[in-house]
């Protein structure tokens, strides 16, 4: 049976939160960390957006200047946007193991791993098959996406303890009122649910599913300088702003 | 036996040359105790010569695929680069493919804190112009258009008149915006200033005061002269937002130099993601009708799925007659509805063309004609061209032409 690192970040910083996907993906691709499921909860609201997200269409920006909430962009090729609030769990499964020969089986298997991990909390999902989304009756209780890096596969997936779904509809332009279709653990169980018994729910939903065993850790030096490096990028206006970036300094570029 | 590309080959004590992938001759020679580089295209017909002026002396070394001169306080290597990204380059979030058929790097070493942040280099250019291409405003970006980092303050180097057939776009090099990086590899971009658009006389590299005033010595400064023939920038054809496809057309305009008929038209595009998309060629001619009323002379060929990297696509045409004097617009539009919700199918172009440009939000379903449209405020080279054969002279001029030569020639 292999033995995979799981990892619990609990009130992180947005920045953190939402890049410590790309950080877990590098490493294992570069060979200098095991494979690993995640769980992390971030210490404050953020939006996160695609590469490609047009922030002026997608994101009411004025809003979030005003409210403290970071405006994040990943590497992801999307144009979309999200939220997320302090009561958002991501499930981040990354690996290059040869028990996942292709990246359908890849997918399949990390799905029914939440559809298992909901399951040991109490909730009846499903997952219908080519959707991104795991559904609880209509509603969407998490949705996901996955990359492919070399030869590291990256699957993560969001639930939420509770959601804050007015401050969601003022930070960002959606097309749907995400009080309709959106739901929460609290929502489904009637009862407030920690940030622990998530994480201990997934970890029997993942191990019994995958046939793996699970062993608590945490980010090894070479991730903490990989996230440090990534933080400049992630942080920096041209990024944040237009989606490109490069270490070199600019003197040049008026303001 | 066919020459080795981007290998330096010794053709004197002091001269050396290669070639690079589309068989262009660079010239590296020690010259006047300096290095002076020449770069060919189109065989002589264009130049640019630069004397490396700032490292002199009486010696060189040639060595592992370059040419090296060194001082007590300064280094110099020039030496052929190949095709490289931007993304191994200067680690540009964005991945973009440059020198597509290689280029010269010349590296000047400061072993020491220098005494000038600014380096003024003598150059002679024929039968070019230097285009400086702009940083992106806020306006360029909220309308999607993209462009390296190092493209950004860069020289995008073209015939001074000539582009389409053997000549494409016209474009001969770019030469690239320089970093500097210290000892501990920080970088910073330099900023690089030309004199001149035709016949420049200096090329100007400035490395931040702050940057040489911070660094770990030795500090590299490496600009890149690269050979390509497409645009650095990238402006939108086709996209979608919120579910609703868009197309613009854009197109360049250019004076056809003798009578002929139209081939074929290529136009360098990509997605930014996976999808392909249709698109359309057409040739206007400028103001036939009136003034911005541009008369259809090749009706819009389509190509379906045009794919999604990086590549010319060709437009197959039917023979249209082309005058020669006459101003026709070679442009090209792409189909919105066929991009996957917010993202975008793109044409490469660099600023300030030659001759006029165009372009507008349109119609993909059915295009303009004939195209009325008024010309853009900053003139652009889009990287669409044309091929075309040249009408041969008519049999009767021949003998018109060859009786009053021997007239002249008192031969009758």
């Amino acid at each position: 049976m292999e033995v995979w690192r799981f990892i619990a970040l609990r009130n992180i910083d947005p920045y953190t939160f939402q890049y410590a996907r790309e950080v877990l993906t590098t490493s294992i691709d570069k060979d200098v960390a095991p494979s690993t499921l995640l769980v992390e909860q971030p210490s404050s609201p953020l939006v996160p957006v695609g590469k490609d997200t047009d922030l002026r269409s997608k994101v009411r920006l004025q809003f979030c200047k005003d409210n403290g909430i970071p405006i994040i962009r990943t590497a992801s090729h999307h144009a979309s946007s999200g939220f997320y609030d302090t009561n958002s769990i991501r499930c981040v499964l990354v690996t290059k193991s040869p028990l996942f020969p292709s990246w359908e089986l890849f997918v399949m298997l990390f799905y029914k791993s939440i559809v298992a991990s909901l399951k040991v909390l109490g909730i009846q999902a499903e997952h219908p098959p080519g959707s991104n989304n795991i559904l609880v009756g209509q509603k969407k209780t998490s949705t996901s996406s996955g990359i492919v890096v070399g030869n590291t596969m990256m699957m993560s997936c969001t639930l939420s303890l509770d959601f804050d779904y007015d401050l969601a509809d003022k930070a960002i332009i959606s097309k749907k009122v995400m009080r309709g279709w959106v739901t929460t653990l609290k929502g489904e169980l009637g009862r407030d649910v920690s940030f622990d018994e998530v994480c201990d729910a997934v970890k029997q939903g993942f191990q019994s599913t995958l046939r793996i065993e699970l062993k608590d850790s945490d980010l090894n030096d070479e991730e903490m300088h990989i996230m440090k490096n990534l933080g400049e990028k992630h942080q920096s206006e041209t990024w944040v702003k237009y989606g490109k970036w490069s270490p070199v300094k600019d003197y040049w570029r008026s303001e | 036996m066919l020459e080795e590309k981007l290998k330096i080959i010794q053709d004197a004590p002091s001269r050396y040359h290669f070639k690079t992938k589309d068989n262009q001759r660079v010239v590296i020679e020690h010259k006047d105790r300096g290095l002076t580089l020449g770069l060919h295209k189109w065989g002589e017909e264009a130049s640019f010569e630069i004397a490396l002026n700032m490292v002199l002396s009486d010696k060189h070394q040639f060595l592992e695929n370059r040419v090296e001169l060194e001082t007590p306080a300064l280094k110099l290597h020039a030496y052929p680069i190949d095709a490289r990204s931007t993304g191994e380059l200067y680690g540009d979030s964005d991945d973009d493919i440059q020198c597509q058929d290689g280029g010269l790097r010349f590296e000047l070493v400061l072993k020491g804190k220098p005494i000038v942040n600014s380096f003024t280099i003598p150059i002679v250019a024929k039968n070019l112009r230097f285009s400086y291409q702009p940083f992106l405003t806020e306006q360029d970006i909220a309308q999607g258009t993209r462009c390296p980092l190092n493209v950004e303050g860069s020289y995008a180097v073209y015939h001074v008149s000539k582009k389409n057939n053997q000549y494409m776009t016209g474009k001969a090099f770019h030469i690239y915006r320089p970093i500097a990086e210290d000892a501990l590899s920080s970088k910073a971009w330099c900023s690089l200033h030309i004199d001149g658009y035709i016949d420049p006389k200096t090329l100007t590299i400035t490395v931040p005061q702050q940057f040489l005033d911070e660094a770990v010595y030795p500090v590299t400064i490496d600009p890149d002269f690269g050979y390509t023939s497409m645009g650095g920038t990238w402006v939108i054809i086709a996209s979608k937002n919120k579910g609703v496809g868009s197309t613009s057309r854009k197109g360049s305009a250019w004076t056809m130099p003798a009578t002929g008929t139209a081939n074929y038209i290529r136009a360098y595009l990509k997605s930014d993601t996976t999808d392909t998309v249709d698109c359309k060629a057409v040739i206007n001619q400028k103001d036939s009708v009136a003034v911005s009323q541009h008369g259809q002379i090749a009706a819009p060929v389509e190509n379906l799925a045009c794919v999604a990297a990086i590549h010319w696509e060709e437009f197959t045409l039917g023979d249209e007659a082309l005058t020669g004097g006459v101003v026709y617009i070679l442009n090209v539009l792409g189909n919105g509805d066929d991009c996957s919700d917010g993202f975008k199918y793109f044409l490469a172009f660099d600023t300030d063309g030659a001759v006029n440009s165009y372009g507008e939000t349109h119609n993909y379903v059915a295009p303009e004609s004939p195209w009325i449209v008024i010309l853009d405020g900053t003139t652009v080279d889009h990287s669409i061209y044309c091929n075309y054969t040249e009408a041969p002279v008519g049999l009767e001029n021949k003998s018109a032409n060859m009786a009053a030569k021997m007239i002249a020639g008192k031969l009758i």
